[in-house]
């Protein structure tokens, strides 16, 4: 079973078939151990050339019995020197190093190789990218990108040279064209995407949102999701490789659309919890944190509701750690568990009802076209270009300004192609969003049979300040 | 009827000196030889008892040391009560760090918030570059609690929490004051965490 996925990823990469990829990267385990071939496809890391094609080196996958035979040669034909390694140390080094030494906490005991030796090659590898491309800034957070990049590409005690020079360019080409928004100088670009994702929750989902948003105005808490693309936070090794088989098959937004599933899809958990504590912080910390997630892959057939018995994570491959709680997210062995190829289809589901170019999402007037999340995909800039971006903040991120804005504003769209909904429109959605937020609110604060008079103070403020923003609005459309 | 209190704390600093360990000692009582760097913020809870019965609950925002996290960090001091500003004493630009934090809470935070100034690693003290008496005069000049702490040993970390505890109920009429002035501040809504309907510093009434 996971050696015919392998051969069908395999053959879809041969094809360039992406959209078989995404198809594949949907079920349960990825890519499995075919992802040293999709990965390096899908980052274009064998040629710079700028379209995604066939790797050129034909792999036979009619023969494939292991994965390991395909991959000869992997960057004989690149036509992208290896990076060049400039003695002059990046600025960022001492902050690496720190970083560094004190990665790998995630994956216990994954792998033979020794921590230490796991440590210096991450700081290596980090080292020689920013040493070429020195325009980068270094960033927490992509330490952690970085590494799963390694213990999915080179894994092994002494990797062989090819295999560090792919990983090297794998490094290079994710940076450049994933990861770069957030290289610049700023954090801006993050806040910018931040605003999106809360435009897309409040699209999916107004009350919610609402409730969520009157503890934390932005999303800060899928702040280190974001930013890693999950690496920092998802705490096995299979699990965040599956999500980059998902995530690298697709446009680099789609993480936001990753993001706002994943807090969509705990959304039972997060009323209940909010019910039983009655703590503003307890949202900041349930939605920072992950449920635990499992792939299907490994359950047996009623894994839904296994609940008391969370089922681990192993899958095909052979050495799989145990599931450990991570240690930064303490409340979530409370969650229930998740499963992974289920929160992939409800993003897909979301990105069809609510794509990129949807008005209420402001992606446009929020990130600029040098944004990765904007920028067309397989991109089109030179790696050269790529690096050139990250020193122009004002063309990846264009406003964020919007603060004061009311929040329900979004809720009834943008002036589109589709023409300009009626007021009468608009405001049968602000009562709705009224009814409903209040009916959610009561809901949330009379379920243990009582109210508190902080209770009251709450919903009497989120009331306060629906009915304001409602009257702001209708005082302008008048 | 003892009374209940619920208060904002802080932790700013340079990167890798120690500050979700410091956390992590007095939430958890652990400790960890290696502790993952923190992305943008992590959020703890922890509740002190005073002698007098008198119960302090502190909401704790660990932030990001990299310089680059920093533009974040009025979100999270903006309406604390208390900060405690860690530093490595293995690592003299660290005190720097540290002091250019009190410096910008001097200037933006409530004028009304409890800084302590907190030397880390003190199990480290055979490779100490800041000496225990320049930090002491540094924060007795400028008014600041002052303590040498250990998250590996767990030497002296209940007791920093502790001496905030006390001194937070001390000033908590004027904070209980300025929360309720400061609950809905201009302009700051995308940024304002500290939105519980207990603002901070505000007594919360006895159940009983």
């Amino acid at each position: 079973m996971a050696t015919e996925i392998q051969a069908k990823v395999i053959s879809a990469v041969n094809e360039g078939d992406i959209s078989r990829l995404r198809e594949l990267s949907l079920l349960p385990g990825g890519f499995g151990d075919a992802r040293t071939v999709a990965w390096p496809y899908l980052l274009q890391a064998r040629s710079s050339s700028s379209t995604l094609t066939p790797a050129p080196e034909a792999i036979a996958s009619s023969s494939t019995t292991t994965v390991a035979s395909t991959i000869t040669s992997p960057i004989a034909s690149s036509s992208s020197p290896p990076l060049s390694y400039d003695d002059e140390p990046h600025q960022d080094e001492s902050q690496i190093k720190l970083d560094t030494d004190r990665s790998f906490v995630l994956y216990p005991s994954l792998h033979d190789t020794k921590k230490d030796l796991l440590k210096s090659r991450l700081n290596r590898l980090i080292t020689r990218v920013l040493r070429k491309r020195r325009k980068l800034a270094y960033v927490q957070g992509y330490h952690d990108v970085l590494a799963v990049l390694q213990l999915t590409l080179c894994p092994g005690q002494e990797p062989s040279e090819e295999d560090e020079m792919m990983l090297e360019r794998c490094a290079e080409r994710i940076s450049l064209f994933r990861f770069r928004d957030a290289m610049g100088r700023g954090l801006e670009p993050l806040l910018g995407l931040l605003r999106v994702l809360r435009r897309l929750l409040r699209l999916a989902d107004p009350a919610y949102a609402a409730l969520i948003e009157q503890t934390t105005p932005l999303p800060y808490y899928a702040l280190s999701n974001l930013l890693t693309l999950f690496a920092h936070d998802v705490p096995t090794l299979p699990l965040i490789q599956h999500i980059w088989d998902f995530l690298l098959s697709r446009e680099p937004v789609w993480v936001v659309y990753l993001c706002a599933a994943l807090i969509l899809e705990r959304k039972e958990e997060l009323l209940q919890r909010v019910r039983e504590d009655g703590d503003e912080g307890v949202l900041y910390v349930l939605l920072s944190g992950l449920p635990p997630l499992v792939d299907s892959d490994s359950l047996p057939c009623s894994s839904e509701s296994d609940d008391d018995n969370p089922p681990l994570t192993p899958s095909s491959s052979a050495s799989l750690p145990p599931y450990t709680p991570g240690s930064s997210s303490s409340l979530t062995p409370r969650s229930p568990p998740l499963l992974l190829p289920h929160l992939l289809h409800r993003t897909e589901a979301l990105y069809v009802t609510f794509p990129p170019s949807h008005p209420g999402l402001k992606l446009e007037d929020t990130l600029g076209p040098a944004s990765v999340h904007r920028a067309p995909w397989p991109p089109e800039l030179t790696e050269d270009e790529a690096e050139v971006v990250v020193t122009r903040p004002s063309d990846i991120v264009l406003s964020l300004d919007e603060d004061e804005e009311p929040a329900l504003e979004e809720l009834k769209g943008a002036p589109s192609s589709k023409g300009r909904r009626t007021r009468e429109q608009e405001m049968r959605t602000l009562m709705a969003v009224l009814v409903v937020g209040a009916g959610v609110m009561i809901a949330i604060y009379t379920a243990e049979g009582g109210m508190r008079a902080v209770d009251w103070l709450g919903l009497a403020r989120v009331a306060v300040g629906v009915v304001r923003e409602g009257a702001g609005r209708l005082a302008r459309g008048a | 009827m003892s009374k209940q209190f619920q208060f904002k704390l802080v932790l700013l600093g340079e990167s890798a000196v120690g500050k979700s360990s410091l956390v992590l000692r007095f939430v958890k009582d652990q400790f960890d030889d290696y502790r993952e760097s923190t992305i943008g913020a992590a959020f703890l809870t922890q509740t002190v008892q005073l002698e007098d019965g008198t119960t302090v609950k502190f909401e704790i925002w660990d932030t990001a040391g990299q310089e680059r996290y920093k533009s974040l960090a009025p979100m999270y001091y903006r309406s604390a009560a208390c900060a405690i500003c860690v530093y490595d004493i293995t690592q003299s630009a660290s005190l720097e760090k540290a002091k250019s934090w009190i410096r910008e809470l001097q200037r933006q935070a409530d004028p009304s918030i409890v800084i302590a100034l907190c030397g880390n690693k003190s199990d480290l003290a055979a490779r100490r570059q800041v000496s225990q008496e320049e930090a002491q005069k540094f924060a007795e000049e400028e008014g600041l609690m002052w303590c040498e702490t250990s998250a590996k040993t767990g030497e002296g970390v209940n007791e920093i929490f502790d001496r905030i505890a006390h001194k937070l109920p001390e000033v908590a009429p004027l904070q209980a004051q300025r929360g309720t002035a400061a609950a809905k501040p201009a302009g700051a809504r995308s940024v304002d965490l500290n939105k519980g309907p207990a603002g901070p510093g505000t007594p919360e009434s006895c159940n009983c």
